[in-house]
């Protein structure tokens, strides 16, 4: 199993639309794919109908005797199920307060997780708290969308200093431009100019559009309503970059 | 079984079903939707035996899906791929998991449509409040069709229902009001069984394995009877498969067929009765021979593909000219081996085949079957100790050929009469030589191969197509045949010494021979 984290410290930049997005079209490439929803707004859990609750909370969850899949809801698409989002995960690192103690439970969660799944994606909250970086040591791959504006770039740059200063390993790390708008001339030319960064920027570019906003009225995948969109097609490609890279 | 997917048959149409249950639920339908499934394995169903099933489904109208997924029989794994036609062969997939996983089951065997559903109808989400999908309901009718069964048989209306993972109070829900309704029956398998059921096939039908339950107290005649009987079978069952030539297995089976056949045919010569069993002898021998080249080809095909592990790839481009040669002589020698098994020869030895079956089971001996088998299966081992016994340190690729056969004929004995005695020793023999005969295989193989590879050079310059750098690449491959060879001669050594050691020779016979005494 595959572990891809969808990560940002800055909210409102696409993260929960990629997360969806992608975790879709995994599972239409044949992956049997599980988006956990790590963020307690819960917006994966809303795009896809399902509740977002999970009973007796986050705790249920990381205890060590719990099973996390009682919590598993299947989507609207074979193939791909999610782990709801729930109100109580923001207390996850009041829970889990050592470093050590969490690694160990979302060990065992992954373990759970491995002979059912093909692909983990995780859907994580903003910011950097102990969960977020126990789930990156965790990941295969580590997708950051990035809006081309000169405070994203600063973002990606912390990012890149807390990775080296936690020993994260930043080669798993692939940002990747987010809600670029053609008609804005400082998007086009950050998008044109490489950025001076030690991440290697993944190619495919997700286009700021309504479409994507659409979602929360469709309360679905984007390819199942625009398939043929700028902004699906650009997921498409993502896709198949992140798919060829794990070999999924 | 997966249990989260339940079918039932209707005895009536099934358009009423989703109505039924439209009055207690959210139901988004999509009418008239066609639904194809082909399941699809090798000709021995090795993906069945190794607990999967293979399906390739095209569905839907306004959007056309096309899936091929590999399933595990016990719901834990599955792989997808979106694939616009059914695959003959697993290498013509994209490189995925999926192919992969296929190709370590089943090589490169021939994918066959074990059976067809051709359905029309209805495409239902059970929805809940927020317009989620909590269960999936199918309901449909159509026909069923296999290349080998009955083409487009009608199939009973069915209803197949779907669970969706943390959904499972709804679905037991529906399963009780389905079950409620006079018109439906659960079905007791799943799909993949009704639609096998349907063309009148079960799963794994097919082995090219022997499988006979023999009495020790038989008449030898009525023993012979049965064997005889299960050797037409798998006769039969590779006919159609040779003549469309789906893969070159089914040969292979045929031919084995018939050699083990011959072999018993000729084992049992003296105790069998005498009319028409000689002339069945010859035209086994004789399909024997008419379909020796088309194997042989098909071998040496099979061995070229791997060439790329073993030569450098210059000599590999090299030998183009004769894989070009031989997939030629191929197609020649396949159209000959159809035209031998449509032939009125061809006719005759299976009707004499019957016959014989007939014959035997009509006489009456009072021999019975353990005790002539035991007396065989000593000789037959005897001769594989003296046969071998003279090779010595030299090796010698005629009285290898030799041992080689007689180590079959000890085979056929074993696979036919294993049942009749204790497990232990037999076994062990069976161990032994298998290992034996795996080396012998290899041998024989390397000195047909280079037998073969003389002719097909000598034919290759008559019919003038040979280039000097093809038959350069060739002599180094006869030279790489034969050094080969050697090399497997110390293995050989090895394996023999083993096969005859005295303490397995002694348990063979303290378990045999009560079996020889007139008192059983």
């Amino acid at each position: 199993m595959k572990v891809i984290s969808v990560y940002s410290i800055k909210g409102g930049v696409g993260k929960t639309a990629a997360a969806v997005n992608l975790a879709f079209l995994s599972a239409r490439a044949g992956n049997r794919t599980l988006l956990w929803d790590l963020d307690p707004q819960s917006s994966a859990t809303f795009y896809l109908r399902v509740q977002p609750k999970v009973k007796g909370g986050g705790k249920s969850l990381i205890r060590k005797k719990g099973d996390v899949s009682e919590a598993i809801r299947g989507t609207d698409y074979e193939g791909f199920d999610l782990l709801p989002g729930d109100f109580s995960y923001r207390k996850f690192d009041v829970l889990l307060s050592e470093a050590e103690k969490a690694a160990k439970r979302f060990q065992r969660i992954k373990r759970r997780l491995e002979k059912d799944y093909d692909a983990l994606i995780l859907d994580c909250s903003p910011g950097f708290t102990l969960i977020s970086e126990v789930l990156l040591r965790l990941s295969d791959l580590i997708l950051v969308p990035t809006v081309p504006t000169p405070l994203s770039l600063r973002s990606l740059e912390i990012i890149g200093r807390y990775f080296q200063k936690k020993k994260l390993g930043s080669q798993r790390v692939r940002p990747f431009f987010s809600m670029v708008d053609r008609r804005k001339s400082l998007h086009r030319s950050i998008c044109e100019q490489a950025p001076e960064t030690s991440f290697h920027f993944l190619e495919a570019r997700i286009p700021y559009s309504t479409f994507v906003e659409r979602m929360g009225v469709y309360r679905a995948p984007l390819p199942t309503f625009a398939q043929r969109s700028r902004p699906a097609r650009a997921f498409t490609e993502l896709w198949t970059e992140i798919g060829a890279e794990l070999n999924l | 079984m997966d249990s989260s997917v339940l079918l039932y048959e209707l005895n009536n149409e099934s358009a009423g079903v989703i109505a039924a249950l439209g009055d207690h639920y959210r139901c988004d339908s999509e009418p008239g939707t066609p639904w194809q499934i082909l399941y699809l394995d090798s000709f021995d169903w090795r993906l069945f035996r190794h607990g999967f099933i293979l399906k390739w489904e095209r569905s839907g109208t306004l959007s056309l899906r096309t899936e091929l997924s590999l399933n595990a029989m016990d719901g834990s794994a599955q792989r997808k791929l979106q694939v616009r036609k059914n695959p003959l062969f697993a290498r013509e997939l994209p490189s995925s998991a999926l192919r992969s996983k296929l190709e370590r089951i089943i090589g490169d065997r021939r994918l066959l449509v074990m059976s067809a559903l051709n359905l029309i109808g209805v495409a239902a989400r059970i929805l809940d409040d927020e317009e989620k999908t909590v269960a999936r309901i199918f309901t449909a009718h159509g026909t069923a069709s296999a290349p080998e069964g009955p083409s487009h048989c009608p199939i009973p209306p069915l209803v197949e229902l779907r669970a969706v993972k943390g959904y499972g109070g709804v679905f037991r829900e529906l399963k009780a009001r389905l079950e409620a309704l006079p018109e439906a029956q659960p079905h007791r398998g799943s799909l993949f069984e009704f639609a096998l059921e349907a063309v009148g096939r079960t799963a794994g039908d097919y082995s090219p394995a022997v499988v006979v339950q023999l009495d020790s107290a038989m008449p030898v005649e009525a023993a012979a009877a049965v064997i005889l009987q299960s050797q037409l079978a798998i006769v039969e069952a590779n006919l159609e498969g040779v003549q469309q030539d789906w893969d070159p297995e089914f040969l292979h089976d045929l031919r084995v067929a018939a050699r083990r056949t011959r072999s018993l045919l000729r084992q049992f010569k003296e105790v069998l009765p005498r009319s028409g069993f000689k002339r069945l002898r010859k035209d086994l021998r004789w399909i024997g021979r008419s379909t020796g080249p088309k194997r042989d080809i098909d071998v040496y095909l099979s061995t070229m593909a791997t060439y790329d592990r073993i030569f450098s790839s210059e000599i590999v481009k090299g030998l183009q000219p004769l894989r070009e040669y031989l997939t030629n002589r191929q197609r020649e020698e396949q159209a000959l081996v159809a035209a031998e098994l449509k032939s009125s020869r061809f006719r005759r030895l299976l009707s004499d085949w019957k016959e014989a079956i007939e014959s035997s089971g009509r006489a009456a001996s009072d021999i019975p079957i353990a005790k002539i088998a035991a007396a065989r299966i000593i000789g037959a081992h005897r001769n594989i100790l003296d046969s071998g016994g003279r090779i010595g340190d030299r090796f010698d690729p005629v009285q290898m050929h030799r041992l080689r056969i007689a180590c079959k004929e000890l085979r056929y004995l074993l696979e036919f009469f294993q049942t009749l005695y204790g497990p232990k020793v037999l076994s062990r023999l069976i161990k032994e030589m298998k290992r034996l005969q795996d080396v012998l295989g290899q041998i024989n193989d390397l000195q047909v191969q280079q037998e073969n590879l003389q002719r097909y050079a000598k034919a290759m310059v008559s019919e003038d197509i040979s280039k000097t750098n093809t038959l350069l690449n060739m002599g180094r491959l006869l030279g790489h045949f034969e050094t080969s060879q050697v090399k497997l001669f110390p293995e050989f050594q090895a394996s023999f010494r083993s096969f005859s050691r005295k303490s397995l020779h002694d348990a063979l016979t303290d378990e045999l021979f009560h079996y020889l005494e007139d008192s059983l």
